[in-house]
């Protein structure tokens, strides 16, 4: 503790780095013991493993008195490529949302805020549940870049990869890039954070899917409340999974626990090893994130302006409230757009299509929404 | 700074933490300008605003998400009322009074909305939601404007300094026709009577209503004599110029206020107070209180004040002195053989302390039950005088104010003693084998009459409440 306050007076380091080094003397449950129970998913199923996360949150013990040792949940998953929208985010305007359905993609909302990410099996995903009154947005993201620091290394301080966290709570490399990005969810008595990490992702993929613009998205707008991602420069921190996960867990081992019986297990798990009632649970939440209602139809009220030509004027405006079409502006004639026949239905392309005569529009909406 | 102010304010911090505030349309704690307000403005029933809450200790501003609830809608305490979001973190606010959602202010997906902003409005009756169809921001920080010194208390939130509050001393007041309302400092009207009043300009407060619940209706405006010399409160000319824009705002000495004033300076000039504190370790306490709420079935839900007032009620049987009375006009010191707690509740008009009668003899489910129905109806105004007159012993608890490490209490007269608890807080201390561990402690502070309690009894009784709390098997004893 001396040496890093120290760390923060000497010159030439640069200012992020001094930032980390100031949050570890700041971070609230610096020193708390806990019962550390590690899960580790087999399963490379987003819809499984997200449901699995909400299962456990909701399973994980609140805290009660203020003099038991608490517990600590770390779950650890790996997905198959999806891209994973924030609670109040709107998908329209974070992700092509045709283009992944035609190259199988799927499209998830979690459940707690933030923004959109891409998963890949070049990515673990991690999940630390905590008592409401120890969390803290920067704890456990240093934990894992002391964790980092030590793979191929000798201790503490040696050899491996040199992570930072920046003022948005983000893990950065070196350079600046950012290989994790973070989430939060709080409810009475507990709370969780969770986030990626970029380890071997296919990064031009990620790119494909987030931030793409092919002759479609540029003819577009959306506009509304949801919550809007913010793009950063990405990287991959580059070691191989397996190794990311023991240094993790070895390193909340040592740092969360008091070693004494009972404070230390891991579980193994996939869709087969769940327990009867877990697996009703479970697949109750996985019926959730599947269903339209969810991924589509809870998103914040916005309007979708299509458009005939870049920076022109818009040609069809849907009002969209809760995954139905509450109004359509339209300048286009009869005989290719219906326009008051849409109104009340379902923003989905399989809803709107038959009150589309004209083959250019259709086309559009079935590759926009 | 007197303990009554610290608390209030305290006790309206906590209150504002919670996202609530309160907003009587019928309230007139102010002077003549706000029955212009009033009268100019629309009238709503009964309601609380409620305003976006900070759901973490650095939240600044969220985002509204998805009401869970609709217009119409009855809540309950745990009910999710609306999701908020800020930075990153997804948090579901959650309500904690019945009531009904009157009105939703902010919509979901209204970005950065600063904590401490309207974003709905509740009502306890049913019947009311409809009535505030037209209910807008506007109104709702208008009131927020207007109810300047904020009132409001938590659930049993008690603050420092007891007193009894003014029924008992209305009638011993001097003069006028004072009119003593059932909720002393809040006056109830009707709208026609509120608009006769003023423009006769006729102080409410001096008007005795005849009807409903002590309601000042049109007949009692038009009856009313204004009595020559006894004045009401200058409220015309200089509160006319305090208005909105000014730099002050004069309100009204209530009857209740007055009370406490008169009662506590003497209590301090008279008695000569001298305070012994104790940290007492709580980890056995607490313990307990989760294994016995555990088996409760409903039956009882135990809180830590519980176990505080049964163990000042079994310290002072075994140190009466303490336990007693100074009584000069009767030449005597009456040592009571009973113990009787006077409990401190923050209302929304000023400081009560209902009592706990034979605390010694009662078990915690019966203490339990009782504090929280009188606590509630202390808050609803609806105490009977002899449940707020005696008692022989009393308990300050600002253990929900996580800021108050201790403090010290003004004793209620004629009681000898009064008892301050701060809140939990976690020591490391060394235990047996030379280990760190850590505890949980709460700092009492006892406050005591020199005249009846000398400074080594002081102690004793401190020693008792202390080895009480610290084995609470001895409250079996």
């Amino acid at each position: 503790m001396a040496g890093s306050c120290l760390y923060l007076f000497r010159r030439g380091i640069p200012a992020d780095v001094k930032w980390t080094a100031a949050k570890r003397l700041l971070t609230t449950a610096a020193g708390r013991k806990y019962n550390l129970s590690v899960f580790i998913s087999n399963s490379k199923s987003p819809h499984f493993n997200l449901s699995f996360e909400d299962y456990l949150f909701q399973k994980y013990p609140p805290s009660s008195s203020p003099s038991s040792i608490p517990a600590k949940y770390l779950l650890l998953y790996t997905n198959t490529p999806c891209v994973i929208i924030g609670r109040n985010q709107n998908p329209h305007r974070e992700t092509a949302v045709a283009a992944l359905r035609t190259h199988g993609i799927p499209l998830v909302r979690r459940k707690s805020g933030g923004g959109a990410v891409f998963h890949d099996l070049g990515n673990v995903n991690y999940c630390v549940m905590m008592p409401n009154g120890d969390f803290d947005r920067d704890e456990h993201a240093l934990a894992i870049c002391d964790a980092v620091a030590r793979i191929g290394g000798k201790g503490e301080e040696g050899g491996g990869v040199r992570l930072e966290v920046n003022e948005r709570h983000d893990i950065v490399d070196c350079d600046g890039k950012k290989v994790s990005g973070s989430a939060y969810k709080l409810q009475r008595g507990k709370a969780y954070h969770h986030g990626t990490m970029l380890l071997n992702s296919k990064l031009h993929i990620l790119s494909e899917v987030l931030h793409s613009s092919s002759e479609y998205t540029s003819l577009q707008q959306v506009e509304g409340a949801g919550v809007q991602s913010v793009k950063s420069p990405v990287a991959n921190v580059g070691v191989e999974s397996e190794a990311f996960v023991e240094a993790v867990v070895k390193l909340f081992r040592e740092r969360y626990t008091d070693g004494g019986d009972g404070s230390f297990s891991v579980r193994f798990l996939d869709e087969k090893s769940l327990l009867p009632d877990e697996q009703d649970e479970v697949l109750k939440r996985v019926d959730e994130l599947q269903s339209w209602k969810w991924t589509f139809g809870s998103t914040p009220k916005f309007t979708h302006k299509f458009l005939l030509e870049k920076d022109g004027p818009p040609a069809l405006t849907f009002a969209v409230k809760e995954g139905t079409i509450l109004a359509v502006d339209s300048t286009l004639p009869e005989s290719e757009v219906v326009a008051d026949e849409m109104v009340g239905k379902m923003y989905r392309a399989e809803e709107i299509e038959e009150f589309v005569p004209s083959g250019y529009w259709r086309d559009r909406i079935r590759n926009s929404i | 700074m007197s303990a009554t102010s610290v608390a209030r304010m305290a006790s309206a911090a906590a209150f504002r933490r919670a996202g609530v505030k309160f907003a009587h349309a019928n309230q007139s704690r102010l002077a003549l300008p706000t029955f212009i307000r009033l009268y100019a403005s629309k009238s709503f029933p009964k309601h609380t605003v409620i305003d976006m809450p900070a759901l973490s200790p650095t939240m600044t501003m969220g985002n509204v998400g998805t009401w869970a609830k609709a217009v119409g809608d009855s809540l309950a305490p745990g009910d999710v009322l609306v999701e908020i979001e800020t930075d990153k973190a997804q948090m579901d606010f959650e309500f904690q009074d019945d009531g009904y959602l009157a009105k939703i202010l902010l919509e979901e997906g209204a970005k950065e909305v600063p904590v401490g902003k309207p974003i709905g409005v509740y009502v306890t009756d049913e019947a009311d939601v409809a009535a505030f169809a037209d209910f807008t921001m506007a109104d709702a920080l208008t009131e927020e404007g207007k109810s300047a010194p904020a009132p409001a208390a938590e659930a049993p939130a008690p603050a420092a300094a007891p007193s009894t509050p003014a029924p008992a001393a209305a009638p011993a007041a001097p003069a006028t026709e004072e009119s003593e309302p059932v909720h002393p400092g809040r006056i109830l009207a009707s709208p026609i009577a509120k608009m006769i009043a003023l423009e006769k300009g006729i102080p409410l407060k001096d008007i005795k209503g005849s009807g409903p619940g002590g309601r000042i209706i049109k007949k009692d405006v038009e009856a009313y004599q204004p009595p020559a010399p006894a004045a009401s409160k200058p409220a015309a000319a200089p509160a006319a110029a305090a208005s909105a824009a000014g730099t002050y705002e004069d309100i009204p000495i209530s009857s209740m206020r007055k009370t406490i004033a008169s009662r506590l300076t003497s209590s301090v000039q008279t008695s000569p107070h001298y305070f012994v504190s104790s940290t007492v370790t709580v980890s056995k306490l607490l313990k307990l209180r989760e294994a016995l709420n555990s088996t409760a079935d409903g039956r009882y839900r135990l809180s830590v004040n519980d176990f505080l007032v049964k163990a000042m009620a079994l310290a002072s049987l075994r140190v009466p002195t303490a336990n007693s009375a100074w009584l000069e006009a009767e030449g005597v010191i009456r040592q009571y053989s009973v113990v009787d707690v006077s409990v401190a509740v923050s209302t929304p008009t000023g400081l009560i302390t209902p009592i706990v009668k034979n605390a010694h003899a009662k078990g915690l489910a019966t203490i339990s039950k009782e504090i929280k129905d009188l606590g509630k109806r202390a808050r609803d105004g609806k105490l009977k005088p002899e449940e707020y007159t005696g008692g022989t012993i009393t308990i300050s608890n600002m253990g929900m104010n996580s800021a108050v490490t201790s403090f010290t209490s003004i004793i209620n007269p004629p009681q000898s003693s009064i008892l301050a608890v701060g809140t939990t807080e976690r020591r490391a201390v060394e235990d047996a084998d030379g280990d760190i561990k850590f505890e949980d402690v709460i700092t009492v502070t006892g406050s005591f009459d020199h005249r009846v309690v000398d400074g080594a009894v002081g102690g004793e009784w401190i020693k008792a409440f202390k080895t009480i709390i610290e084995n609470p098997l001895e409250l079996l004893l």
